[in-house]
């Protein structure tokens, strides 16, 4: 599976019909078996990027394809086994058990009453073993730990069988180990399961870690993608994040205020 | 379903004893074997009152409490989900001061209801109310995107209702202001044996058309973004848990008046019996949940060792309100919420 995106422009319409673009002339592509991270400062139109992927709004302009076809051509229901989401929203699933929130996941595969055969059964527990939550199937959504909880929404993405998974900061309320986790498991999940998984992400750190590229987007930059080495190595990567006073130090791979601020 | 089937069994018991208590007890005293008599087509012996009373007052009576209890807890339920409010029942969205206002202009502002033709333009008086609302909601709900912000539009239209019908009862007669009142306290007593058929038919078809959004209404507990990328188009399942909730209301307080409460608490102590908020038990469950409280309140708006009569409305909170009261209290359930 390859999502390939091409002269994209994102962004809203006003009340008139006019088109008010965040970002343009995007072009990107994601194989299965990648981990992308998409890294950028706040306001530079990341959210809105994977909210037009996953078709939650209209683009300005560009075409988003999956294997060569137009996402537009997918109908809802062909689109929901094509891209799978984990979102920052607030969700109200506090009392329904763990398998009953994996179990949504089989929603686009599942008929009109949503009743679970036994090979829904079967891919739903598939998905909770390769997240690593098994043991809690049957407890409440809402006696989760935030990582726990993520892990639930990653396995109902897996249930949902896609092959490209999105995800919304997904390591955004995570403590410090739980953040690693989440990234080591969905770099297992793009190897062993051969998905294509983008996931937007303040964690530079684990990032440069832990993808295998990195898509960066900045006001008055062009939208780039590459390995995190490249795009370290020909000094791309730094200026989608330094600002006065703060600069990006190749040795650590890390940010930090510029000496002469500190002294 | 197997983890529940004992909920099932005593709901249902309990609606089986509570519609008997309906019939068998009320404000005229009927002996127990006297009922069964006119039940069972012996009754040519018994009181010609009495036969009147069980099959043509009872019987309906028991029957509109079953449907209209079902009716609106089932919408309840429908809002909340879809409002992400635990706190959103029928009265919320303005649909029923939409009902309210109806009857207002034809009680308040023509002759009232005294006679038969009265009585039917009161209920299609609030049927019209109930369903402008109703599609002034729908007609929102296309432009604005947020639920939030279609919740706060549902109560703003109610309030502009709520200051057109106080207008109307300022300038009202005493009488007829006492007849509107009268009206507001709700009365399961009033669909007819004529007109029981239309009334349980087209509750009927809204509690079917309730089951049938089970599989959407369990992906918007996940929110709509997701319940969008499961697959579910978010805007016609919108407009159609919006028409299933306002028809049941429409018809419900057209016929009974606006009954407060049962909407908004039942849904709570379905979730409370059943420790989940997975719809595929929750909406069966507070279908008859709402039934059998329904049948409750009724029998409690008879006062025992009495022939008084209470307004339904000042029963339904009596039993409503601790178990609102409990929901918020209880934390381990209002982290059904979370």
């Amino acid at each position: 599976m390859e999502l390939t995106i091409n002269n994209l422009s994102i962004g809203y319409f006003t009340r008139g019909g006019k088109r008010k673009p965040v970002r343009e002339n995007i072009n990107l592509t994601l194989k299965s078996g990648e981990v992308a991270c998409l890294l950028g400062l706040n306001g530079v139109g990341k959210s809105t990027l994977l909210r037009t992927i996953c078709r939650f709004q209209k683009k300005l302009g560009g075409e988003i394809l999956l294997d060569g076809k137009n996402i537009d051509d997918f109908t809802q229901n062909e689109y929901a086994m094509m891209i799978g989401v984990v979102l920052t929203d607030r969700t109200n699933a506090g009392g329904i058990s763990v398998y009953e929130l994996v179990s949504l996941g089989r929603q686009p595969h599942t008929g009109f009453f949503g009743h679970l055969s036994k090979n829904d059964h079967e891919k739903v527990v598939e998905a909770m073993e390769a997240v690593g939550i098994l043991d809690k199937a049957s407890r409440y959504v809402s006696e989760l730990s935030d990582g726990e909880r993520q892990k639930a929404m990653i396995a109902k993405t897996l249930a949902q069988e896609c092959p490209v998974m999105i995800l919304d900061e997904p390591t955004a309320f995570l403590d410090a180990t739980s953040r690693i986790e989440a990234m080591i498991l969905l770099r297992k999940l793009a190897k062993e399961q051969n998905k294509a998984i983008l996931l937007s992400t303040h964690d530079l750190d684990n990032a440069l870690k832990m993808a295998d590229k990195l898509w960066l987007m900045g006001d008055n930059l062009d939208t780039v993608a590459g390995t995190p080495s490249e795009l370290i190595e020909n000094n791309i990567f730094a200026p989608y994040f330094e600002k006065r006073g703060i600069v990006f130090d190749k040795t650590t791979k890390s940010l930090k205020a510029s000496n002469e601020r500190i002294n | 379903m197997k983890k529940h089937g004992t909920t099932y069994v005593f709901l249902i018991i309990a609606l089986l004893v509570l519609f008997a208590a309906n019939i068998a007890y009320g404000a005229v005293r009927i002996p127990l074997k006297d009922i069964l008599d006119i039940l069972t087509g012996n009754g040519a012996n018994v009181n010609k009152a009495w036969s009147f009373i069980v099959l043509n007052t009872r019987i309906p009576q028991a029957v509109t409490a079953l449907f209209g209890g079902a009716s609106l807890a089932v919408s309840g339920l429908l809002l909340q989900t879809l409002f992400k409010n635990p706190l959103a029942g029928p009265s919320i969205l303005g649909i029923s001061d939409g009902a309210n206002l109806g009857v207002a202009i034809i009680m308040l502002l023509t002759g009232g209801i005294g006679s038969i033709a009265g009585y039917l333009a009161t209920v299609m008086a609030a049927l019209a109310g109930a369903f402008v609302i109703l599609i002034i909601i729908i007609l929102f709900s296309r432009r604005v995107k947020s639920n939030v912000m279609l919740l706060i539009i549902g109560i703003m239209i109610g309030y502009i209702a709520s200051s057109a019908i106080s207008i109307l009862n300022y300038h009202a007669s005493v009488d007829k202001v006492h007849q509107y009142v009268m009206w507001g306290m709700g009365d399961f007593s009033s669909v007819s044996l004529e007109k029981l058929p239309f009334f349980s038919i087209s509750c009927i078809a809204g509690l079917i058309l309730s089951v049938l959004l089970i599989k959407p209404l369990n992906a918007f507990l996940l929110g709509e973004q997701y319940a969008e990328n499961l697959g579910v188009n978010i805007k016609s399942t919108r407009i159609m848990i919006l028409f299933c909730t306002g028809l049941l209301i429409a018809i419900v307080t057209a016929f009974c008046g606006p009954i407060s409460f049962i909407g908004l608490a039942v849904p709570h102590i379905a979730r409370l019996l059943l420790g989940t908020s997975n719809h595929n038990q929750l909406v069966p469950v507070t279908i008859l949940s709402g039934a059998c409280i329904a049948l409750l309140c009724n029998v409690f708006t008879v006062v025992p060792g009495t022939n008084t009569i209470l307004p339904l409305n000042a029963i339904t909170p009596i039993i409503g309100a601790p178990i609102v009261i409990y929901v918020i209290v209880n934390k381990k359930n209002i982290q059904y919420f979370n």
